[in-house]
Parts: C-alpha cells; sequence; structure tokens
C-alpha cells in the first residue's frame, strides 16, 4: 500500500525520488514527497479545496437534477448530471429559503455557484447560490404546486367570491406606502368618489418577510369597522419582486380575508396565486380603485333618473285618479239618468195609486165633505150644532153652509166613513 | 358623517316609493305624501354626491387590537394623469 502510494506520488508529482533527496537537503523537502513525509488525508483534502476554490471564479452550470433532498437543517443536497457525468450539489440554507420550490427530478436547471470540495468525504461540489430552471420553470413549478394544493381545499372555488359593495364607505389598502400603486389606487377612487374614506396599512410588497407583513396589515386593516372592502396591490416588478404574492400563507390570509378583496398585482399579464382566491382581480391598480367604487357622474345620472321616474309615477297616479273620476261621472250621470227615469215610473204608479186614494175621485161622483173653519173633517153629527158655519168640500170648490138641526142617522155614520 | 352611508338606503328607498307609485292603489293624498318624501331623497341623494369629502388615513400599531389612525397625505395625480393611466 505504502509502496504503491510512494510510487503515485512519483508519477503524479514528476519527482525522482533520487533526485529530490540531495536538492532537499539544503532546505526544503516537498511534502509528500516521500514516505516519510506523507501528508495526512485532511491536510491533502484541505490543499486540494484551496486549489479548487482559487482555480475557478464562481460560474453557471447546466444539468438535470438527480436525488434532491431538503433536509430537516434546511441545506438541499441533490447532483446535476448530463448523459455521462455528474457534479454533487448543496444549497445552504439561507441560500435555500429563497427558491420558491424545490425543482422536480429529472428538470433541467442551471446552477450558479463555487466549487469547492467536502473534506470530510474527499467530494468535490458546486456549493449553489442561485438555481434557476428554463425560463420561469421553478417560479412556475412553485405557483402550479400552491394552485394545485389551494384549489384542492376549494379555495380557488369561483363560488367563494363575493360581490363587491356597491358604494362603499371606506376602502382599506394594502400596500406599501411609498409606491405607485398607493397613489393610483386613491387617485382613482377621489376622482370617481370623493366621498368615500381610504385607509392604508402599510407593508412591504417585496424582500424577504414582505409576505409575512402582507398579512398582518390584511388581518389589521379588517379590524377597523368600517372597512367594507379591500383591495391588496403593488405596481409591477420581476417575478421574483412579485413573488410574495404568490406564497401560500398571503393567499391564505387573502381567502380568510373577513371583507370581500379586490386584488391588483403587477401588471395585466401577471397572475399570482393571491388573484385565484381573492373576491377580484383588477389588472392594474387603477382599474382595481375603479372596479371598487362607482363613478359620482353615474351616480348623479341614477339619481336624476329616479327623480324623473318619482314625477313621472306621480304624473302616472295623478292620470288614474283623473281617469277615475272622469269614469266615476260618467257612471254617476249614467246613475243619474237611470234614477231618473226609474223615479219617472215610480211616480207613474204612484200617480195612479194616488189617484184611486184621492177623495177627489168621490168628490167627482157627488160625495161632498164638511169643514169647519179649522179644516177638520166633520164626520159626527154630534160634531155639529146647530146654528153653526161650516164649508161644505166639493168636487171644484167650497160652498159656505149652516147646520139647520142635527138628528142621528146611519147614513150620516156612513157618509163619515167614505171620507 | 353618517350621512354619506346612507346614499344607497336613500335611492332604495326613492325606488320603493316609484314602485309604490307604479303599482299600489294608494289614495292620492297618500300618493302626494309619497312623492314629497320622494323629492326629500331626491335632493338629499344629490347632496350626499356634492358635500362629503372623504377622510385618508393610515392605520397604525397595526400588531395592536385597538384600531389607530393618523392623517395620511397622497400625492394624488391629477386628471389628465388619472385618465391617461
Amino acid at each position: 500500500m505504502t509502496e504503491f502510494s510512494q510510487f503515485s506520488l512519483f508519477e503524479a508529482g514528476g519527482l525522482a525520488p533520487g533526485e529530490a533527496e540531495p536538492n532537499g537537503g539544503g532546505g526544503e523537502v516537498a511534502p509528500g514527497s516521500s514516505a516519510e513525509t506523507a501528508l495526512p488525508v485532511s491536510e491533502v483534502n484541505a490543499a486540494v479545496r484551496v486549489v479548487l476554490e482559487a482555480s475557478f471564479a464562481p460560474l453557471w452550470v447546466v444539468g438535470e437534477v438527480a436525488n434532491w433532498r431538503r433536509l430537516s437543517s434546511g441545506h438541499c443536497y441533490f447532483s446535476l448530471r448530463d448523459e455521462s457525468a455528474q457534479i454533487s450539489c448543496v444549497i445552504w440554507r439561507s441560500d435555500a429559503a429563497r427558491l420558491p420550490t424545490d425543482p422536480e427530478e429529472g428538470m433541467e436547471v442551471c446552477a450558479y455557484g463555487s466549487l469547492s470540495l467536502y473534506e470530510t468525504r474527499g467530494q468535490y461540489q458546486l456549493v449553489v447560490q442561485k438555481l434557476e430552471a428554463k425560463g420561469e420553470g421553478l417560479w412556475r413549478l412553485a405557483f402550479e404546486r400552491t394552485r394545485r394544493r389551494l384549489e384542492a381545499e376549494g379555495l380557488t372555488d369561483p363560488a367563494l367570491r363575493r360581490p363587491l359593495p356597491a358604494l362603499p364607505r371606506r376602502v382599506g389598502i394594502v400596500t406599501s406606502r411609498e409606491g405607485a400603486a398607493l397613489r393610483d389606487v386613491v387617485s382613482v377612487i377621489r376622482r370617481r368618489a370623493p366621498w368615500t374614506h381610504i385607509l392604508l396599512s402599510a407593508c412591504r410588497v417585496q424582500g424577504e418577510g414582505a409576505a409575512r407583513e402582507i398579512c398582518a396589515a390584511l388581518i389589521a386593516v379588517c379590524r377597523h369597522p368600517e372597512v367594507d372592502v379591500v383591495v391588496l396591490t403593488r405596481g409591477g416588478g420581476s417575478v421574483e419582486d412579485l413573488w410574495c404574492f404568490n406564497e401560500e400563507v398571503v393567499a391564505r390570509a387573502v381567502a380568510g380575508c373577513p371583507v370581500p378583496i379586490v386584488t391588483a398585482v403587477g401588471h395585466e399579464v401577471d397572475v399570482t396565486i393571491v388573484d385565484l382566491v381573492a373576491d377580484l382581480r383588477a389588472p392594474t391598480p387603477s382599474v382595481a380603485g375603479e372596479l371598487i367604487v362607482p363613478d359620482a357622474a353615474d351616480l348623479r345620472v341614477a339619481v336624476r333618473r329616479g327623480s324623473s321616474a318619482l314625477a313621472a309615477a306621480l304624473r302616472s297616479r295623478a292620470g288614474r285618479a283623473e281617469e277615475r273620476a272622469s269614469r266615476a261621472s260618467e257612471r254617476l250621470s249614467d246613475g243619474v239618468v237611470r234614477f231618473t227615469e226609474r223615479c219617472g215610473v215610480w211616480l207613474d204608479g204612484l200617480g195612479g195609486r194616488l189617484e184611486t186614494l184621492s177623495p177627489l175621485a168621490t168628490l167627482e161622483r157627488g160625495y161632498a165633505v164638511p169643514l169647519n173653519a179649522e179644516g177638520r173633517v166633520l164626520r159626527r153629527t154630534q160634531m155639529f150644532e146647530p146654528g153653526d158655519p161650516f164649508r161644505l168640500r166639493v168636487v171644484d170648490g167650497e160652498v159656505a153652509a149652516r147646520v139647520e138641526a142635527t138628528g142621528g142617522t146611519a147614513a150620516g155614520d156612513e157618509e163619515g166613513r167614505e171620507t | 358623517m353618517s350621512e354619506e352611508l346612507d346614499f344607497e338606503a336613500t335611492m332604495a328607498e326613492l325606488e320603493r316609493i316609484v314602485g309604490a307609485l307604479d303599482r299600489e292603489e294608494l289614495d292620492l293624498d297618500e300618493a302626494l305624501r309619497l312623492f314629497e318624501d320622494g323629492v326629500g331623497h331626491v335632493r338629499r341623494a344629490n347632496r350626499l354626491l356634492e358635500d362629503v369629502r372623504g377622510r385618508i388615513e393610515e392605520l397604525i400599531e397595526a400588531s395592536s387590537e385597538e384600531v389607530r389612525t393618523v392623517e395620511l397625505a397622497v400625492e394624488v395625480s391629477d386628471e389628465e394623469n388619472a385618465n391617461a393611466d
């Protein structure tokens, strides 16, 4: 073993052992040039590591991912390989935390990092700082994975979308204090519905920790009792800039928002995970403003319409009343005519009957009625006093008369009954 | 303050009145009374659109349970810019 090692070193170093001895005698003896100066393994590995790290500037390596493992420590281990070779790779925890998601087995990626040596095992490796899939593959993959999880829970169900209030009294805005998105939303709301109150719940909208801040800002703004709609917004940016809006924790906060929420993240083409769980997605912050509040001009039109409808309703009501009155008056006059006609008929009949009852008919037949001065009919003989004047009513007038004498007769009774 | 909350309610009431005038057989006095109410609602709705100006505030101390706000100055872009957006 020792012999073999010595031979190998000799061959590799190109040193002739015979030469080494005399030259080295004067001073330096190359370490490892003989069995006597053999180097410990750890020193060799340390030396190789120095050489390796010094010889290569950080570089991009392309290959397929194999055996990806994310350990509980947070570090990730995998291999990059092509048809004929492979390199061991590691991503330390701090860099691994920035990955949107773990790559899939066999996924073609580009890894940027430094070559180094894992001394414990004498294995050289690429210490990866950045890992990118082709195009936006890794982001896309992370997006799809989160989307599938949320979908499986039913959180992206369109049936969960709530309608926005027609006329919000206070709009909660979750965004950065400095961003253009805030200015855009506020400008539009001010222009369209200046009476609307606006409550900003500020947070960072990119970078590490932004996701947590967004969640906290969202929860806080909903605690205000008068906030009846929330807009979560941010201006345009790179996929990385917008990434916090793709994080599951933010999506869950959006899905759990107690009041209707509108998302407007990035530009029109940027669809983020939060858009999938929001009640409404606006393509830009300005459009979000337009979707949230009505235009005062439209409302004025609505008021004018209401006012016209009111006037029309009263006019039509008055018209109906008039119509009814005229119908009633028609019916009334018809009624009067019919009534008078009926009265006529009745009166005619009544007249006939009256005629038969009238004493005039009797008088016509030649009877006369004696009346005293007060006009009372004198029916009985005892009502007459000899010498008293009385009137005798006959058919065509009266005759003055005087009682000569009285005497009870049946005929007098008869006559009195006739009257 | 509470007035601006009522625009919707005001319009809904106006709508109800118009509907009642249209559909229900009210006596004329009742109809006139409703109409006057309706005119009041129209005035009110117009006033709500003209007068009130909302506040712009920022939520502070998001961590605490109570809600506290401060006035916030936001540089609002003018009409042209807003339209150009």
